[in-house]
């Protein structure tokens, strides 16, 4: 389970995480949503370490981020992580070098299921091919938890449907997943749990199986509700 | 460490174009000057001998001098041009070893940084390419001293010319004096100060890529105060302490002062990548 408890974050003077707390459980897919600027990026690069925290804590399984851990954590940002002028088979190759739990064969394979060719370069790729390209990279890895940053980012609708379709499938099963995206849609019946954010605090966070049970709503009826206040 | 291996190998990749480029660059241009001198010089002698109608080179020489390589080493030419190329692009690419990473489309440094193993590995290792890499130039230059030589010595006839050995030719020449030092006090100076200010350097970076704005002023800052440090045996050399201070003291002293600024930037540095940056 990755918890956080009263995270608080500045960028400056400007105060981007407001004592956010919320868990994200193992096996469970749990959505952070909310306009621009709202701090969804801010909280997945804070799990991973990748911009420190003012106070509050982390937690993933009970201990506090560290190295080790970005094997068993996976982070897929919105941009790719490679170099532009290296192939996705290089970019194969260097993952393979770094982290034990690269699985080649899950890479393999989804390299054809996205229609990727290997011989490319990552800068010759469009946004859609990067998308994939990037979901793979988190697919691929034997990891416990994937932090997905806006997956469907400036991505068609055919693509969409693609990278969807995986949150579907048994690649996923039994990872815990933490999206962010606006791009809500596709993928709500497969939600969990939702945080909804605004200015860095969180607004509302239900699970969305209750939600739908018990009030009847939606995930985007929620939103609606939530952000056009 | 296996890490540390990888990485370094990794950016040694990546520096290989450029370094080629330069080696190529630095070949051609230094083989050519030495080349085109010896030319100049046996052109010029046959154009005196003709004029003073002189029939072997060795009246020329006895009328008018021997030519050597070492005319070619004590003046601004085309060798410190190549020269300074080369630390010109090492200087920058030790700025950009951690820009290139973060600036642009595709940030790198959040993959390098997501690596299941300690930040240091990085540092170390990004450290150490550009120095292999300057290493490496340095080592070519010890290489086209001898080689440049021979070419010379090839084109101008022994009549004429006066072989000067390896040590004093490149003492000749005031840049490659300080890069290929004889004496092994003076190497430690050079590249001593050198490394300390890449290690410097570094800090600043990332207190820059940490804290931005503020990060730059304090690194700023911080590099100001390490210049300081750094020049307080040579402030004590100018001033009337120096009487109370051996040589050899204010040598100890220069040397304990860039291991400390050097052991605690890097630490600082580390520290830094592993807890501070912000991607």
């Amino acid at each position: 389970m990755i918890e956080l408890v009263d995270v608080k974050k500045r960028f400056g003077l400007k105060k981007v995480l407001q004592g956010v707390s919320f868990t994200a459980p193992r096996g469970a897919i749990t959505c952070l949503t909310g306009l621009n600027g709202a701090g969804k990026t801010t909280i997945l690069k804070a799990i991973m370490g990748l911009t420190p925290i003012q106070s509050g804590s982390i937690r993933i399984d009970g201990s506090a981020p560290h190295q080790a851990m970005y094997e068993r954590i996976v982070y897929v940002s919105d941009q790719l992580t490679m170099p532009g002028r290296m192939r996705i088979a290089d970019c194969f190759t260097f993952m393979q070098d770094y982290y034990r739990n690269w699985n080649s064969d899950r890479a393999n394979e989804l390299l054809a299921r996205f229609q990727l060719n290997a011989a490319d370069k990552v800068n010759s790729l469009s946004k859609g091919m990067a998308a994939k390209l990037n979901l793979l990279f988190g697919l691929a890895m034997d990891a416990d938890y994937m932090l997905l940053d806006e997956p469907f980012s400036g991505v068609d609708i055919f693509s969409r449907e693609e990278i969807a379709a995986v949150f579907s499938s048994e690649m996923v099963e039994g990872r815990g997943i933490i999206l962010t995206t606006h791009e809500i849609k596709e993928i709500e019946h497969l939600l969990d749990y939702v945080v909804m954010l605004d200015h860095g605090r969180i607004t509302k966070q239900f699970a969305s199986e209750d939600m739908r049970m018990e009030e009847g709503k939606s995930v985007v009826d929620v939103m609606r509700e939530v952000y056009k206040r | 460490m296996t890490t540390y291996w990888k990485l370094l190998s990794f950016e040694l990749r990546r520096l290989l174009l450029p370094f080629c480029i330069l080696v190529v660059f630095t070949t051609v241009i230094q083989l050519y000057n030495a080349y085109s001198k010896a030319h100049k010089a046996v052109d010029y002698a046959n154009k005196i001998m003709k004029k003073e109608r002189l029939t072997t080179m060795e009246q020329y020489a006895n009328a008018h001098g021997y030519f050597s390589y070492s005319d070619s080493f004590n003046q601004l030419n085309w060798i410190i041009f190549s020269i300074f190329i080369c630390a010109a692009f090492v200087g920058f690419y030790f700025v950009m070893i951690w820009y290139r990473d973060t600036l642009g489309r595709h940030p790198f440094m959040t993959r390098l940084l997501m690596l299941p193993s300690s930040r240091n590995n990085l540092y170390w290792a990004k450290l150490t390419a550009p120095l292999l890499i300057m290493f490496s130039l340095l080592a070519l230059q010890q290489i086209l001293v001898p080689i440049g030589d021979s070419i010379y010595s090839s084109i101008v006839p022994s009549e004429a010319r006066q072989d000067v050995p390896l040590e004093f030719l490149i003492g000749l020449n005031p840049v490659l004096n300080i890069l290929l030092s004889n004496s092994y006090i003076d190497f430690l100076f050079y590249y001593g100060t050198g490394i300390t200010a890449v290690i410097v350097l570094f800090t600043v970076i990332l207190l820059e890529r940490s804290y931005r704005l503020y990060g730059l002023l304090a690194g700023l800052a911080y590099a100001a105060a390490a210049i300081l440090l750094i020049a307080i045996p040579l402030f004590l050399l100018q001033s009337d302490l120096r009487y109370s201070l051996t040589e050899i003291q204010l040598t100890i002293m220069y040397f304990v002062i860039i291991a400390l600024i050097s052991g605690v930037s890097a630490w600082f540095g580390q520290h830094l990548l592993a807890k501070k940056i912000s991607i």
